[in-house]
């Protein structure tokens, strides 16, 4: 009982707080050094995540291993800290608004380790895709674009995309987005964020008998005794003029062709052109972590608040 | 217009902070000179902002321009604070930042899509003032250990590391958020991101070392030079780490 009295005793002390401090901080700087460059094939994934140096553990990632250990026990030493604090002070019957804004920014602190934590378990891009103004699926939601607006500076640069989508298929559900302006959902767990705008591939264009008609791929075009199967369209940056695949259907008789754009074939047939329109790449992030953080990053503000602005001496009832 | 009037006020800023490093150097220096500096920059600062319509910190040239705002505008502030070797300190990190925006490109060029955000100058421009006040802290250091110090030395140090805490611990939160919405990440293994966590845990530590009974002082004015160190390479060296994505 006296060893474990006295090993909290130790790792509450202040003297044992800033040595854990300084300590982490070091070992911090050190593995500044030893990253792998992010243009690297070895470089580590673009998140909080922990997780690639245990995929496997590996010597070269010493720093980390240490760096959790350490964690762990300046977080251990904060939370003693802050508890015993906690105790003397309800049990001396007052406190001020200045100590109580020490202990929300140390328990914001302990927070944040935890949602640190929980982040470097599992926060990844989990899926990405293109939105377009046909529905998508991402998520498990259905989205789709509604409006599109870039934003131009007067050299012509991009400033920005603000955008809307149809959310989960709900045509009055109707959400903003763009840069710096994701989207959260599953109670603030996963994001969807932009990475930036896409031409996407939209309907061919055919014309029959003088009339243009759009058809998307897998859709049948029909004309007097024979059909066609549009299997495929491609815009094809490497050739020069986009492409479409068919099956010319006559009866029981199927045969795969090809046209160019601008061809006709002898059935009268003409491939005009493919449509392009604007769309969105997109990827869906995951943090478990976010709404611990919020909670962290609320009460140090609100605890900052109080420390530099908290006179006031608060009698407790006994 | 502003082609032919902005780079004077860069010149005259710094050959206000020359003149007031040389001043320093034979004591006849007067707070007028870096509060004059800081104020020409600000402005060069925010012509620039008004014509890209957005906040002035798009490249290089704007990013060591606003960290000498800064330098000079806390060297004003806490100008009778700090003996001649401190302010002689701010002055030479004011001109050597000063001086090398004169190797970058000054063309006024449109922030990208990820900056175009409110979270951007919330987050900077208070980091740019946290280290401001840390460099300051290295300042009063340096009149400790070369004897200029007076008995004030301790409390003036624990108030500058202080308001650099407060200041980095807000921009921090801010920065966090940035990268939630911009990028999809608080956090991630960067040596400009850990270098930013290494500066916040050290000053946080600083903060508690007035719990530590009898810390040396010669410790403590130590620990404000290592804390500058922190904050050029937090700022500037992780530029040039290997593992950064913000590498020049």
């Amino acid at each position: 009982m006296k060893i474990i009295k006295r090993s909290i005793d130790i790792i509450s002390d202040q003297r044992t707080g800033i040595i854990l401090g300084l300590t982490t901080a070091a070992i911090l700087a050190i593995s500044s050094f030893l990253l792998p460059s992010p243009r690297s094939p070895e470089r580590l994934p673009f998140s909080e995540s922990i997780m690639p140096f245990f995929s496997p553990m590996q010597i070269k990632y010493w720093w980390l291993y240490l760096l959790l250990a350490l964690a762990f026990l300046y977080g251990l030493s904060a939370l003693i800290a802050t508890i015993r604090s906690v105790h003397t002070r309800f049990s001396s019957g007052s406190v001020t608004g200045r100590w109580l804004g020490i202990t929300l920014m140390h328990t914001g602190f302990l927070l944040g380790l935890l949602a640190h934590l929980i982040a470097g378990i599992g926060a990844d891009a989990v899926e990405s895709g293109i939105i377009s103004s046909r529905e998508t699926t991402l998520a498990g939601r259905r989205i789709s674009l509604k409006s599109f607006n870039p934003v131009t500076n007067p050299d012509g640069s991009l400033r920005t995309i603000s955008a809307e989508l149809e959310w989960n298929g709900d045509p009055n559900d109707i959400r903003s987005f763009g840069y710096n302006d994701p989207i959260f959902f599953d109670r603030f767990t996963r994001f969807l964020l932009l990475q930036g705008p896409q031409m996407v591939r939209g309907s061919a264009v055919f014309i029959v008998d003088g009339k243009k008609i759009e058809v998307a791929d897998g859709e049948y075009i029909e004309l007097p005794n024979v059909r066609y199967l549009v299997r495929q369209t491609s815009i094809n940056r490497t050739l020069t003029a986009p492409l479409a695949f068919l099956t010319r259907i006559e009866g029981e008789l199927q045969e795969d062709t090809w046209m160019k754009a601008g061809q006709t074939n002898d059935d009268g047939l003409v491939f005009a052109s493919i449509n392009q329109e604007p769309g969105l790449s997109v990827i869906v992030r995951k943090n478990d972590g976010l709404p611990t953080a919020c909670a962290a990053m609320a009460l140090f503000i609100i605890g900052l608040g109080l420390f530099l602005f908290g006179r006031k001496k608060i009698i407790l009832e006994s | 217009m502003f082609e032919a009037v902005s780079p004077w006020l860069r010149h005259a800023a710094a050959a206000l902070i020359l003149i007031w490093f040389a001043t320093e150097l034979i004591g006849k220096s007067k707070r007028i000179l870096p509060a004059t500096a800081s104020a020409l920059l600000f402005t060069l600062l925010a012509w620039r902002g008004a014509l890209i319509e957005f906040f002035p910190l798009t490249n290089k040239y704007e990013s060591f321009s606003a960290f000498t705002v800064f330098i000079t505008g806390v060297a004003a502030y806490r100008f009778a604070d700090l003996a001649r070797p401190g302010r002689a300190l701010m002055a030479f990190v004011g001109a050597v930042f000063l001086g090398a925006t004169y190797l970058f490109e000054s063309k006024i060029s449109y922030a990208p899509p990820l900056m175009i955000t409110i979270w951007y100058p919330l987050h900077v421009p208070l980091s740019f003032a946290a280290y401001a006040f840390w460099i300051a802290s290295a300042a009063g250091s340096l009149d400790y250990i070369l004897g200029a110090a007076d008995e004030q030395f301790v409390r003036r140090q624990e108030a500058n590391i202080r308001a650099g805490f407060i200041l980095f611990s807000i921009s921090m939160l801010f920065g966090g958020i940035w990268g939630v919405v911009s990028w999809g990440a608080y956090f991630m293994w960067d040596a400009k991101i850990i270098w930013s966590l290494v500066a916040w845990i050290y000053f946080t530590t600083f903060t508690h070392i007035k719990y530590w009974p009898r810390f040396p002082l010669g410790l403590r004015a130590a620990g404000g030079l290592i804390g500058m160190l922190i904050v050029l390479i937090t700022y500037v060296g992780t530029s040039f780490m290997a593992g950064s994505i913000h590498g020049f």
